[in-house]
């Protein structure tokens, strides 16, 4: 069991009365990558900025090791943030913004130099140091942030949606070599983003959130493959949500149909459940016995995949498949056991 | 044809507008003393200028006043903005809005509000009030200059330092200062430029014994116009010119690297 950096108890915080994180709890591992991840105004964001000593809790305990530090100012926390609008100073180059740190703790040149140039090497910015900071593409400058951020040494880089300013291209980039300097300098990262394909690529631990409450917390995979409300599930990725019922475990009917399942009836007081099918899992083809039928009404072409919405009845399933499926073609869809995930009702 | 008579609206304007300054300009070179006729060139005038201690002793009060107005307007101006930024948005605008009054007040209502002031609290006019009255007029266009550029600043440069290690106090040190440096050294010139060439406020103000160069000025005109004073304000004239091309070159430089950020 790896040691925990940071915990959260009951943490609460609320501007003008509303209450934006509400009574949240959490780990976090040493050198683990974890990802806050959710809308705009999930509390995401306010969480980072709690940690890093931006904002106060309005009650609850912000931990670091064993020792609470709601009343650590930030200059003063072993934690360091890289800005969504990078915050470089303009009034310096490369070279002095990642000093600053240094210099403030009063470092002396010879050390200052060296690990400057180790820093901009560790970003891939070797011989930059004399650039002006105005200069410099939005991904460069990008790397300059987190070279400063890491200048000190923090125990926690805090990352505040970095990535968000750049062109897909240079985020793809941006993302395998965060993942890389994350595993080159053995630090506990947490991220914070609304993009949930950001979030399954880099993290180790996945935190959900929804109106300033965890809704899941877990390895990208589990909450990919088994996320616990139809929050996460539609959240992450593209699913699709049925209404359904279960009379006894392991065999759920939906849209008139029977399909077996590797799930337990989840409540026993009700039939009701919730089915979420995710659009890769289901097979397009011929119409049989026990498919569900429809008709294609549409199709667009998504590079790996088509994405083909087919009608049944009353619900329109999406459908991602590498097959072509023409508009207006009728079609039944099939479902494994491992595909049909169930859900509480309510 | 559209052109040529745009052009010639535009010379005439010109000439409308710099006529009088290019007369005395040009009389402060005339040899004749009467202000009707060209007697020929001399230097003359700007000789006897600097033989005159009067004029000494003005030129010596003028440029004192404007310095240490200067400096002491640009640093409480400087620490007043830096204070209403802080306060929210809503007292930022009426910050703004009370110190607006100051600057369209018209001088004579400065000045004189000025002098009942210190009558009141019985201080002898003479080089400390003007001093005073001369740094009250110029902290409004210091903050003028200094607040813009702290409302343009990013904030979160702000909560980066902070972030990286800065107390408060190194905050405004290392990162404030330096990003609003720019209209800091505006502030700076336009009050020195205000300074130099104030009369009305300055008039009210001071006390026997001590004038200013466009007091002395003044006092000179009401017994009748000497050639001396040709010099003398074109001399002014030329100080505030080039004053005023520095802050408008610093202007033009500062739009030029914005314009590339964005």
């Amino acid at each position: 069991m790896k040691k925990t950096i940071i915990e959260a108890r009951n943490l609460y915080k609320e501007f003008d009365k509303t209450a934006v994180v509400k009574h949240i709890n959490f780990t976090i591992a040493e050198n683990e990558f974890v990802t806050f991840l959710g809308p705009s105004g999930c509390g995401k964001t306010t969480i980072l900025r709690m940690i890093a000593g931006f904002e106060m809790p309005t009650s609850g305990e912000i931990f670091l090791y064993d020792k609470v530090i709601n009343d650590i100012p930030a200059y003063l926390r072993p934690l360091n943030t890289v800005f969504q609008n990078y915050a470089l100073f303009p009034h310096m180059n490369v070279f002095e913004n990642i000093a600053f740190p240094m210099r403030l703790k009063k470092q002396d040149k010879n050390s200052i130099g060296k690990k400057v140039a180790q820093l901009l090497d560790v970003v891939n910015l070797g011989g930059y140091e004399q650039r002006d900071v105005s200069s410099l593409s939005g991904g460069q400058q990008q790397r300059v942030a987190i070279a400063r951020a890491l200048a000190n040494d923090p125990k926690v880089l805090l990352l505040d949606e970095p990535l968000s300013a750049l062109d897909l291209k240079m985020r793809k980039e941006m993302q395998v070599e965060l993942k890389k300097i994350q595993q080159e300098i053995k630090k506990t990262f947490i991220y914070v983003t609304h993009d949930q394909e950001e979030a399954l690529t880099l993290s180790d631990k996945i935190i959900v959130l929804n109106h300033g409450q965890i809704q899941q917390s877990g390895t990208p995979t589990d909450i990919y493959n088994e996320p616990v409300n139809t929050f996460v599930a539609d959240f992450i990725g593209e699913s699709n949500i049925i209404d359904g019922s279960m009379t006894k475990d392991f065999e759920v009917e939906f849209l008139g149909k029977k399909f077996i399942c590797v799930d337990e009836k989840p409540d026993q007081q009700t039939n009701r459940v919730i089915v979420v099918i995710r659009p890769e899992d289901i097979e397009i083809g011929q119409r049989q016995e026990h498919t569900i039928n429809g008709v294609v009404t549409s199709i667009v072409f998504k590079g790996v995949h088509y994405e083909i919405m087919v009608q049944c009845n009353d619900y329109d399933f999406m459908v991602h498949t590498t097959d072509y499926h023409e508009i207006g073609k009728d079609v039944g869809l099939d479902f494994g056991p491992d595909d049909i995930h169930i859900m509480k009702a309510g | 044809m559209k052109k040529a008579l745009r052009n010639v609206y535009l010379y005439i304007m010109l000439l409308f507008l710099y006529a009088p300054i290019l007369v005395l300009m040009v009389y402060s070179f005339n040899a004749s003393k009467s202000r009707g006729q060209w007697g020929g060139f001399t230097l003359e005038w700007y000789r006897r200028l600097f033989m005159d201690s009067n004029i000494q002793s003005a030129l010596y009060y003028t440029v004192l006043v404007a310095i240490l107005a200067t400096i002491i307007s640009t640093i409480v101006g400087t620490i007043s903005s830096i204070g209403i930024f802080l306060y929210g948005n809503r007292v930022q605008k009426l910050m703004l809005n009370v110190n607006y009054i100051p600057v369209i007040n018209p001088d004579i209502v400065t000045g004189v509000s000025m002098m009942i002031l210190f009558a009141f609290m019985s201080m002898r006019q003479g080089f400390a009030t003007m001093l005073i009255a001369h740094i009250t007029f110029c902290i409004p266009y210091v903050i003028l200059s200094v607040l813009p550029k702290l409302r343009q600043m990013d904030v979160n440069l702000i909560e980066a330092a902070m972030d990286l290690g800065a107390r408060p106090m190194q905050i405004i040190t290392k990162v404030v200062l330096a990003e609003i440096k720019p209209g800091i050294v505006t502030g700076l010139l336009f009050a020195f430029t205000l300074s130099i060439d104030d009369f009305v406020i300055s008039f009210f103000t001071t006390g026997s014994g001590v004038s200013n160069l466009s007091i002395y000025v003044y006092s000179m005109a009401k017994r009748g116009i000497s050639p001396e004073i040709n010099a003398l304000s074109t001399l002014m004239i030329l100080t505030v010119t080039l004053l005023l091309f520095v802050i408008n070159k610093r202007n033009n430089k500062k739009t030029k690297i914005t314009g590339e950020r964005i």
